[in-house]
């Protein structure tokens, strides 16, 4: 891909990017929300994160499932300090660190 | 409504942001490193972070990019692994009425996973607080730079990535961190059980759209169990 025509995608990738963030902070106040929807979205980080998260560990983000010990095994541990200290400095370090260790074993 | 007390949800939002750092600078500089391996050049892989900021849209467009996609393929693909903003979007308009219009258009550009994600609990828990605007900057303000100054340090060294570092699982280990201790009932752990597995298993469907399918089937399924549970 050339300059302009990438400059042009880049552009137009950002602008559909804002156009979905800026959505509803702008047009709620016209839209107003059915009950249902309200509830639902309660639940959107929950759902949005697992989805984001399950296929980053069991396939590396590729398209195909790769079943990769020192991942899972780092993820695991992952879970429960994230459950037990709720600290995001803890999870990351002894999980990076578990990743490693894994897969330097395996 | 003092300004010392915006001034305090500024810090606290800085202060719970902080530790996030440590994965989002690693983030930034492999989404520059990327960029830069796909072949763009120093300011065209600046461009992306700082205009689309949005790393996981960034790394799936430039994957294509690499193999000559067409550009429609890669903006469908950005609007399908951005399609969560919407949601998020939807999911923090309720909390602010009361920030001006050009404030909410600042809000939108840097609106990432992890503002979304504590701006939210922030407001949840802590209502009273007031000075919303305040507390998103807060977290934002700090994100934004650190992304961007991975990204620069990540163009710069335009080295090879060194894969065997695995810094792209500080992603997930990120996710973990915030998903976790918020699950506080069975309805939020459904939709988080239903939403992973349902993403799993649609991971061979194209353009990501299992990101797509696994959320809504997490938001449907938290729903519909919390009818059961709560009548």
């Amino acid at each position: 891909m050339s300059g302009p025509q990438l400059w042009l995608t880049i552009a137009a990738m950002a602008l559909l990017s804002y156009a979905l963030r800026v959505s509803f902070l702008l047009l709620h106040e016209r839209l107003g929300f059915p009950p249902v929807v309200r509830r639902a979205l309660r639940y959107v980080p929950y759902a949005v994160l697992a989805a984001l998260l399950l296929p980053a560990v069991f396939a590396g983000g590729e398209e195909a499932f790769a079943i990769e010990l020192p991942r899972i095994g780092a993820a695991l541990l992952g879970a429960l300090i994230a459950l037990r200290t709720g600290s995001v400095i803890l999870t990351l370090s002894l999980g990076m660190l578990t990743l490693w260790v894994g897969q330097w074993f395996l | 409504m003092s300004e010392s007390s915006a001034r305090g949800e500024f810090f606290a939002g800085v202060r719970d942001i902080a530790p996030m750092m440590l994965a989002v600078g690693p983030f930034g500089a492999v989404a520059g490193l990327a960029a830069v391996a796909s072949g763009l050049n120093f300011a065209e892989a600046v461009a992306l972070s700082a205009l689309i900021n949005a790393g996981s849209a960034q790394l799936a467009a430039l994957a294509l990019i690499g193999v000559g996609a067409p550009v429609l393929v890669i903006l469908a693909t950005t609007f399908f692994v951005n399609l969560r903003y919407l949601m998020y979007s939807m999911a923090l308009a309720p909390y602010l009425g009361g920030v001006k219009k050009r404030w909410r258009l600042v809000m939108a550009h840097v609106l990432f996973d992890q503002t979304f994600a504590f701006a939210t609990q922030r407001y949840a828990q802590w209502p009273q607080a007031g000075h919303r605007l305040a507390y998103f900057m807060g977290v934002a303000s700090p994100l934004f730079l650190t992304w961007i100054s991975g990204t620069i340090v990540g163009a710069a060294l335009g080295a090879q990535v060194p894969e065997g570092w695995s810094l792209d699982f500080a992603i997930p280990l990120t996710f973990l961190a915030l998903l976790m201790p918020a699950i506080k009932d069975r309805p939020g752990a459904i939709a988080a059980v239903v939403g992973g597995v349902v993403a799993l298993a649609g991971i061979p469907l194209p353009y990501n759209l299992g990101l797509i399918v696994g959320a809504l089937a997490g938001v449907v399924a938290g729903v519909l169990a919390e009818s059961r549970w709560r009548v």
